[in-house]
């Protein structure tokens, strides 16, 4: 198990050196800004990698291809076959470069939240989804999209380029749509349960066909922690968490807030214990953290809390702390 | 066991952080107390305005650090110390009436120095920042980066005129500690050598703070066991908390750790020094201490708020998670 920062969408010098100083060893660039149209080069992915690994770091995934890559995939609309060839090209480029994960998801709406108030400890800004409030939204301005539609549509992209992502040594990771509802704006949410996770990796055995695991997200969609707990070692033990978002969250869907990492509904000792006794080889990484005062935008002091935190945890379970499961 | 921060002056914005990141509790100076800086006397009702306003934030004002500046004569030992040490009564009676519908244990701890060398000339001298992981800030100590100073500042000053003058001190502020149900909590020697500027060191190591409370075994004579302190010392500081935990004498705890010992230490991250801080949370599980764990000192990581967020968040984050997975 290894740490990381990510949500980094702009790679400079001072968020590197800020790792460094962390003591993490891992960067995950989300939709970093490269050139191209429909498609990254294979040079400006090698000008990314090499440059995290002169700050002695490496570049362990690649959050995110921009929204534009492949949104006639997700609709399912003509088009969709020049944008799978694309991604493609996009993973090719990937491999090649020497980054071992490609992170990306399949919402149509993606993220949701309803609310960022200052209900955290101490006050803290955090981010509330109530479905309550979401119901209202608006049809999405494509129509409505069904399971069966969503599923059929994921199916055709990722038969399509997980041979591809083999091939190259790339590991594709789905994030779980967040948050797990059943449908937003009339678009169906298809990653809303462990089943979905488990029927992932069936549709298309593999071992480039992995998971971008949010635990968060899990933690949104179970009704017991056990039930994370069992989850992560279900995938972990098949190899198919290429890496974790290690946060948490107050309750479950249709209504919860995100917490700090230690105060949450899950018990993160259970969970890395999970992580590590099943194997985990991938990286952790924060994903986001409240508001703090006085912290960044970023939140480079509310990620630095979640980093210790978790160095801390690591030890613990590697000291054999936290019991049996 | 509690998570606390040295807020040094109870400012607020450091509060709400300090509860942002989990703090249940937070340290100041006396001198941030109204009437402490102009008498070394803190007001009443400025100390009570300063306990409204940790709780007002659900934070408990766990200490208050007495500093040196106002029994400098006392550690000096010039005649001036008989009305320093009133004064050091008065605070304490005054902790106590603010108090007093709470516990000893409940209520903020006198934190207490006895290094002589306070006002050496050039200060803290063999200090220097070196740079760690990433090229972060750390504080590195060599005692021969003081070498070539002369002895400061009272020229040479005998073990057993320390001693004289720690039991002077001890012999009239511990019985008013009782009475007023506050207990004292004495820092160990920092830099822990046994010489330091001249002056000797009595409280450097394990053996000095058992002398003390020998001296003086009042239930409300203890130590603040600097981890990082017994360390550098070449001490054992598990062995040091197992045995002053046991008998009760640790009421307030730093903990943070170091690479070296005395001539030449560093000051690192938890998980990189030479003490094994999952060994020493167990062994504060162990013996049954109740107060807060306090980081203590910081790192300098790149683009840090002035009070040192980030680097406090993440060891706050570290030392929450040890305790947490630790808790019997």
């Amino acid at each position: 198990m290894k740490l990381g920062l990510g949500a980094i969408h702009e790679l400079d010098d001072a968020t590197l050196q800020f790792a460094r100083q962390l003591g993490v060893g891992n960067i995950i660039v989300h939709t970093p800004e490269l050139r191209g149209d429909g498609f990254w080069e294979f040079r400006d992915l090698l000008m990314l990698r090499t440059r995290v690994e002169a700050a002695g770091l490496r570049l362990y995934a690649i959050e995110n291809v921009p929204r534009d890559f492949y949104d006639k995939v997700r609709l399912g609309l003509p088009g969709r076959d020049e944008q799978i060839e694309n991604v493609r090209k996009t993973i090719r480029n990937i491999g090649r470069a020497g980054i071992p994960v490609l992170g990306y998801d399949f919402m149509l709406v993606g993220v949701w939240r309803t609310g960022y108030s200052p209900q955290g400890r101490g006050g803290a800004k955090v981010t509330i989804y109530d479905h309550e409030l979401a119901k209202r939204a608006p049809t999405f301005e494509m129509g409505e999209f069904d399971d069966e539609t969503m599923w059929a549509n994921y199916t055709y992209f990722l038969e399509a380029v997980v041979p591809v992502a083999e091939e190259e040594g790339v590991m594709l990771a789905l994030h779980p749509d967040d948050p797990p509802v059943p449908s937003i704006a009339g678009t169906a949410r298809i990653f809303r349960s462990i089943e979905a996770y488990k029927r992932v990796i069936e549709i298309v055995p593999s071992p480039a066909n992995g998971l971008e695991f949010c635990q968060g997200t899990v933690a949104e969609m179970c009704h017991t922690p056990d039930e994370v707990y069992d989850a992560i070692r279900y995938f972990v033990s098949r190899n198919k968490i290429a890496y974790v978002h290690f946060r948490s969250v107050d309750s479950t869907v249709p209504r919860f807030a995100e917490t700090f990492i230690d105060e949450g509904r899950i018990d993160m000792l259970k969970a890395m214990r999970a992580y590590h006794d099943a194997g985990f080889e991938g990286v952790l990484i924060v994903d986001h953290t409240p508001g703090m005062v006085g912290d960044t935008r970023w939140g480079h002091r509310g990620r630095a809390y979640a980093i210790g935190y978790m160095k801390a945890l690591i030890k613990c379970v590697r000291a054999g702390e936290g019991g049996p499961l | 066991m509690k998570i606390g921060v040295r807020t040094l002056n109870g400012e607020e914005r450091r509060l709400i952080q300090a509860r942002q990141i989990g703090a249940h509790g937070g340290s100041i100076w006396a001198w941030a107390l109204p009437g402490f800086r102009e008498n070394c006397v803190p007001t009443l009702e400025g100390l009570l305005r300063m306990r409204q306003r940790f709780e007002a934030h659900d934070l408990l004002l766990t200490g208050i650090g007495l500093g040196a500046d106002c029994i400098k004569g006392q550690l000096l030992g010039r005649p001036e110390r008989d009305d320093e040490i009133d004064r050091v009564c008065q605070t304490i009676r005054i902790i106590g009436q603010a108090y007093q519908d709470k516990s000893a244990a409940d209520s903020p701890v006198i934190i207490l120095d006895q290094r002589v060398t306070y006002w050496a000339r050039g200060g803290w001298t063999g200090a220097a920042r070196v740079l760690g992981r990433g090229g972060v800030l750390l504080h590195d100590f060599d005692a021969s980066r003081d070498a070539h100073l002369a002895d400061e500042p009272a020229g040479q000053v005998s073990l057993d005129e320390v001693w004289d003058r720690i039991t002077y001190l001890y012999e009239r502020i511990v019985p008013v500690a009782e009475e007023a149900d506050v207990r004292l909590a004495t820092h160990p020697d920092d830099p822990p050598l046994p010489v330091y500027r001249g002056a000797h060191h009595a409280l450097n190591s394990f053996a000095g703070f058992r002398r003390l409370f020998e001296l003086f075994p009042s239930s409300h004579n203890g130590m603040l066991l600097c981890l990082g302190c017994m360390q550098e010392a070449g001490e054992d500081p598990v062995q040091v908390i197992r045995y002053f935990g046991e008998r009760n004498k640790v009421f307030y705890v730093h903990f943070r750790n170091v690479k070296g010992t005395v001539p030449h230490y560093t000051e690192v991250f938890p998980n990189e020094g030479d003490l094994d801080m999952l060994a020493a949370m167990r062994a504060l599980w162990d013996v049954g201490y109740e107060g807060v764990l306090v980081p203590d000192h910081h790192f300098g990581i790149q683009g840090d708020t002035e009070w040192s967020l980030a680097s406090r968040a993440w060891q706050v984050g570290y030392i929450t998670a040890l305790m947490q997975a630790t808790k019997p």
